[in-house]
């Protein structure tokens, strides 16, 4: 708790001690080099993609409807406004006239139901489905009894309308996905759209042009000199690949302009002089998650217990130094249906821990490592590296988990390998994070029928509320449903939550334009400012 | 004049060089020190105690502590038997490879000797640590994987070795004279001519064992060797990385890295020794 302070106060001090700069002109030109330590997989499609780091790709050179602001608000883009019908069932987008893509071509209503149409498509091979399945005539159009989805209604070139069979609270804040050029893409079989040449060079309508991707180096964009709103102010703008170790000497030798810093790097970069560093309340969550495949995890005694095993407070006050808040469900503090009343906060306790999987049938064998039915409780520990942190967490984990009896067998893998091995669902656990997006839907994740349930988790009162939260368009009932919904999971916990994020975001002082009071979507709002982001000497 | 065995001989000449005694001593202190860690030291090398974490040395931690509180002499000593035990091993799996396969193509020659020496070529053309970046990123980081890696990686030198012993040795009269009395080729290849192979493959195998480790601490520092927690010198020092360790905590990686050095440098000095003892043209000199 005190930690927790500790950063409010530090957030507050820092967000007075930038000073926002009086109005300057902007200066064109240089280039801007963004830090990132994880290699994109080369899929840059916003309907297919499923990385983060993708993504990234994605948000610079696509634009999608509507894009989400730093206090979290939907905001034209593609869109120039939009209409709500009285029920709350019907949307009605007005588009801009004369949104090119970087080929030239015009971007029209046709463009944004392809785009809406493919994820609807029977053989649509991504994981988005869930997103829209409210639509008019949507699950007909899936399951092939219809030809058509008539929920996507094209009124006339710039005017398209969305209908759905229900109300559905997330649905306007599910409009930024990127508009994919129809006439590059409606040719393709959607079944085979996953291997399309195109994921490895997009094609958008965003304020960056795509110029190349090189593994372990960077992707190269460069200033779409056409863009409808204004010629981004950089040039070249560059994802620079960085190994977490290096990243404060490419701080010092400018070798990139802006990165996420890890805690423990925060007092060496902040002695840099002219690297800022801001504190942000991320919207994410990090969390170690259980096969529920597998019969010993089945029973939430042993998950409970081993959440009572480990000492995630130690974790986030002695190796994330403070900055990370310890998390019970998966709804971070930064989002408005975050809520503690009646949520378990299982403080470590070794002693529950052990008395509870003896209570469950597990006792000691010869080795000292618990058995039930000849099995013993050993199991393997999928780590993506990359990160100091989550490794010294890992160790961590298997030495408390050692105390209760358990032996978890660290596996440290390459991101992308682990990312394989778990869409593949051969692991016993894994850690990783989930960067969420504004609206607190858990459907796409937590749902038992969405392909990112990666636990496999399904309970009856979980699927109930996650299916009534989105029908609900009064804000404070759907933060009740909310609320119990994050009391069900505390309980039945598929995955152990560690933290919710704190990051650390560290910019070169030449960079101007950023906001400097940043959001959970810090001091870019997540990539939105690149294209209004100028450089001084 | 008194008679004097050969092995005798050979270890007088050893104790003239300085240096190879020095080596040796070294050597056996390590060795005795691995072996006798628990002794010598109440941690436990893989016990984090995040709460001392990044202590400099002191009474109670004679090297300080890294970045997960664990005792670094402790992690220095354990450390050493693992690096130990992976330049043995694995040297022992690449010798027993190499002495078959170099005394099978020494003794037969022919298509024997052409087979296995282009594979032994093929093994040596591949650029030894990045085959073994592969190998190990395929199979996953652990001990045994290591060993097995360097084991099979190394073998074709041992082989080159001892086919060459092989071929000059097979036509000596010895050599001819048990074969004529009707010894089989495996007791003519293992017990008469083996024993008079020994003594390259003894120089050559104790060098092997100095790169050996150099790999091993080469592979785990770049997280494909031994994963952790279990430490060896290598993995130690990958976990020294960080920028702000290099620069104002070197008791980090000091103890690794000058273990390292100490060790390949005195096993390199016991095995220049032992060539010069082997060595016959030495007795012209004495």
């Amino acid at each position: 708790m005190k930690k927790q302070l500790v950063i409010v106060l530090l957030l507050f001090v820092l967000s007075l001690s930038v000073v926002v700069s009086a109005q300057e002109v902007p200066v064109l030109g240089g280039t801007f080099r963004y830090g990132t330590t994880v290699n994109p997989r080369g899929m840059f499609n916003p309907i297919l993609y499923t990385e983060t780091y993708d993504g990234y790709v994605i948000d610079v050179v696509y634009d999608g409807l509507i894009e989400i602001d730093a206090n979290l608000q939907p905001q034209p883009k593609v869109a120039k406004a939009w209409e709500v019908s009285e029920d709350g069932l019907e949307i009605t987008f007005y588009l801009h006239e004369g949104i090119r893509f970087h080929d030239g071509v015009e971007l029209t209503a046709e463009d944004v139901a392809y785009t809406y149409m493919t994820i609807l498509h029977p053989d649509y091979t991504g994981v988005r489905f869930g997103t829209f399945n409210m639509l008019v005539g949507a699950q007909e159009y899936k399951d092939g009894t219809q030809a058509t989805v008539p929920g996507i209604e094209i009124i006339d070139d710039y005017t398209i309308k969305f209908s759905t069979n229900r109300p559905h609270a997330p649905l306007l804040s599910s409009f930024g996905y990127g508009i994919l050029p129809a006439h590059l893409l409606a040719h393709i079989p959607v079944g085979e759209l996953e291997t399309a040449e195109f994921n490895l060079h997009p094609i958008g309508s965003g304020p960056f042009k795509f110029v190349e991707f090189l593994t372990d180096q960077h992707v190269t964009f460069e200033a779409n000199e056409e863009y409808f709103f204004g010629r981004p102010n950089i040039d070249t703008l560059v994802y620079q690949k960085v190994s977490q170790d290096t990243i404060p000497i490419f701080l010092q030798q400018n070798r990139i302009d802006f990165i996420e810093i890890s805690p423990d790097q925060f007092l060496q970069v902040s002695d840099l002089g002219h690297i800022d560093t801001y504190i942000y309340e991320a919207l994410s969550y990090s969390y170690i998650a259980f096969n529920l495949r597998q019969e010993r995890f089945d029973d939430v005694a042993v998950r409970q217990a081993i959440t009572y095993g480990f000492d995630r407070q130690l974790y986030v006050d002695l190796i994330r130094e403070g900055f990370g808040i310890v998390a019970n469900a998966p709804m971070p503090t930064a989002s408005w249906a975050y809520t503690s009343e009646g949520i378990d906060p299982y403080h470590y306790d070794p002693k529950k821990a052990a008395e509870m999987l003896s209570e469950a049938g597990w006792t000691p064998g010869s080795d000292g490592i618990l058995q039930k039915d000849g099995e013993r409780l050993e199991f393997e520990f999928l780590v993506p590296d990359g990160s100091r942190l989550t490794e010294q967490m890992a160790l961590l984990f298997q030495q408390n988990m050692e105390d209760i009896g358990i032996k978890v067998n660290l596996m440290f893998m390459e991101f992308s390998a682990a990312v394989d091995r778990v869409d593949a669902r051969e692991f016993d656990t894994f850690t990783m994070s989930w960067s969420l997006a504004v609206d607190p839907d858990p459907y796409s994740i937590w749902h038992s029928t969405s392909l990112w349930n990666d636990p496999g988790f399904y309970n009856e009162a979980s699927d109930r509320l996650i299916e009534q939260g989105r029908l609900e368009t009064d804000l404070e009932k759907r933060k009740e449903i909310y609320a119990d919904w994050q009391r069900v999971i505390n309980y039945e916990l598929p995955s152990m939550f560690l933290n919710y994020g704190v990051a650390i975001g560290a910019i070169n002082e030449r960079v101007k334009g950023i906001d400097a009071d940043p959001g959970p979507y810090g001091p870019l709002v997540g990539r939105q400012l690149l294209w209004k982001i100028w450089l001084a000497d | 004049m008194k008679q004097i065995s050969q092995s005798k001989k050979i270890w007088r000449r050893f104790c003239r060089n300085k240096l190879a005694i020095l080596g040796l001593v070294i050597l056996i202190f390590f060795v005795l020190v691995s072996v006798f860690a628990p002794f010598l030291t109440n941690y436990d090398p893989n016990r984090s105690n995040l709460r001392n974490r990044n202590l400099p040395p002191s009474g109670d931690h004679l090297f300080g502590t890294d970045d997960m509180g664990r005792d670094i002499f402790a992690r220095t000593l354990y450390g050493g038997r693992i690096s130990l035990s992976v330049g043995l091993v694995s040297v022992g799996i690449s010798l027993s490879i190499g002495v078959v396969l170099g005394a099978v193509a020494g003794f037969f020659g022919g298509m024997f000797d052409t087979v296995i020496m282009r594979i032994a070529d093929v093994f040596y053309s591949f650029p030894f640590m990045i085959l073994a970046i592969t190998i190990s990123s395929i199979f996953g980081p652990s001990i045994y994987n290591t060993m097995i890696i360097l084991g099979i990686l190394s073998w074709p030198s041992s082989a080159r070795l001892l086919r060459a012993e092989f071929l000059k040795l097979k036509n000596t009269d010895f050599a001819l004279a048990a074969t004529t009395i009707g010894a089989n080729p495996s007791r003519v290849m293992f017990r008469h001519i083996l024993p008079n192979a020994i003594s390259p493959l003894l120089v050559s195998a104790t060098l092997g064992v100095a790169s050996a480790i150099l790999s091993e601490a080469g592979l785990s520092f770049l997280g494909l060797g031994v994963p952790p927690p279990a430490p060896s010198w290598g993995n130690m020092l990958n976990r020294a990385r960080p920028l702000h360790i290099l620069a104002s905590m070197p008791w980090m990686w000091l103890p690794p890295g000058i273990a390292i050095f100490v060790i390949v440098l005195s096993i390199n000095f016991v095995g220049d020794g032992l060539r010069d003892a082997f060595d016959p043209r030495q007795v012209m000199n004495e």
